[in-house]
């Protein structure tokens, strides 16, 4: 039922804002044209950002680095009920939105999605995004160089969802 | 982020070579690139269509509408009175509510780039391009629709089952991070006064 209500909202806007034009007859497509083409040189001007973060999260996830640092990081997250299972995952999700929805496959796959696992993995990554990567390209158009307080708040949220996560996930669904 | 990258970078580096797999570096440099072009073909096109869509919304006068009703929200967190850079931050803040994440990079870039014409192009973001960020670096979605589905693809019995928790958790940590955003921009507008 929500689903299908979800699915409504984009179609209804884009009916909507057509119609709308119409009435107040706006020629539609020079506008469409117009706002595609800044699409366009917003893409491009931040393609070189995208591309210094994927290659990087790439060397450092393939390289066994981060599978290194994490290993220290596991007793940590243990004490805050965090299950080994989805470490990887959380770590990984700030730096790369496709990589963390494959893993959180992964972790439906093997404990199923309605276990404590598969549950705090959903509350987790739906409760956050990709904060590096959107943080190195929204400033990527501007000429911000010191990112370091939105990227300390930001991190910081992520932190608190995780926390609040399993908070949450404990109180709504306990354990038998 | 010039930290996280080059560390990113360099422990990639030494692990591949302490591993004695040198010459594996440049394949995974090769395939990252080719995925990450595949990735950026398929983000302009979506890009520039979504842009194109809010467009027709933007000259059709939808978008002013849209930001007069956030008005009273946003003016009491964002400093800027330009009623064309508000017009854009309620684009972007709708969009994300509801989970429309195509439509809110168009937005959300405009509207990052209208800050910056505010702030002179400066080096250090300004106040409100902070605060503004933390809209998209904080998941604001009213209902998860990619986890459900992937939920209802692994067999879920209830996918719906983590909507509530999911609204709470976000919320409670988009304000959380409202307040902390607005402390440290406070400290730093103390520092520089003295």
């Amino acid at each position: 039922m929500i689903h299908n209500l979800s699915e409504l909202v984009f179609p209804c806007f884009l009916g909507l804002f057509i119609l709308f034009a119409l009435k107040k007859k706006q020629n539609v497509i020079s506008s469409f044209t117009v706002g595609a083409k800044n699409g366009f040189s917003a893409i491009c001007s931040i393609t070189p950002n995208i591309l210094a973060i994927m290659v990087a999260s790439a060397l450092f996830r393939q390289s066994g680095a981060f599978s290194y640092f994490l290993r220290y990081l596991l007793p940590l997250l243990r004490a805050i009920r965090i299950p080994d299972g989805i470490a990887e995952l959380i770590l990984l999700r700030p730096v790369s939105g496709s990589g963390a929805m494959v893993l959180l496959s992964n972790v439906y796959e093997q404990f199923g999605a309605d276990s404590y696992e598969g549950l705090l993995a959903s509350v987790i990554c739906a409760s956050t995004e990709t904060t590096l990567y959107t943080i190195m390209v929204y400033f990527g158009v501007t000429g911000v160089k010191k990112t370091k307080l939105p990227l300390l708040v930001g991190l910081t949220a992520d932190g608190i969802v995780i926390l609040l996560s399993v908070l949450f996930v404990n109180l709504f669904f306990p354990s038998p | 982020m010039n930290y996280i990258f080059s560390f990113f970078l360099l422990s990639g580096l030494g692990f591949f070579l302490a591993q004695g797999k040198g010459e594996e570096i440049i394949t995974v440099i090769t395939d990252a690139t080719a995925s990450c072009g595949g990735f950026v073909l398929k983000l302009l096109f979506l890009t520039a269509f979504f842009s194109g869509i809010i467009q027709i919304g933007e000259d059709a006068g939808m978008v002013s509408a849209l930001s007069k009703i956030l008005a009273p929200l946003l003016k009491r967190l964002f400093k800027t009175k330009n009623p064309d850079i508000s017009g854009k931050i309620s684009v972007n803040i709708s969009a994300n509510l509801m989970g429309i994440g195509n439509a809110a990079t168009p937005s959300g870039l405009s509207a990052m780039k209208a800050l910056d014409e505010a702030n002179n192009h400066n080096e250090t973001p300004s106040d409100d391009m902070c605060l503004f960020i933390l809209f998209n670096t904080c998941s604001i979605q009213l209902i998860p629709t990619t986890i459900m589905g992937l939920r209802a693809m692994a067999g879920s019995t209830n996918p719906a089952s983590v909507v509530l928790p999911v609204i709470l958790v976000s919320f409670c940590s988009l304000l959380c991070s409202i307040t902390l955003c607005k402390l440290l921009l406070w400290l730093r507008a103390k520092r520089s006064t003295l």
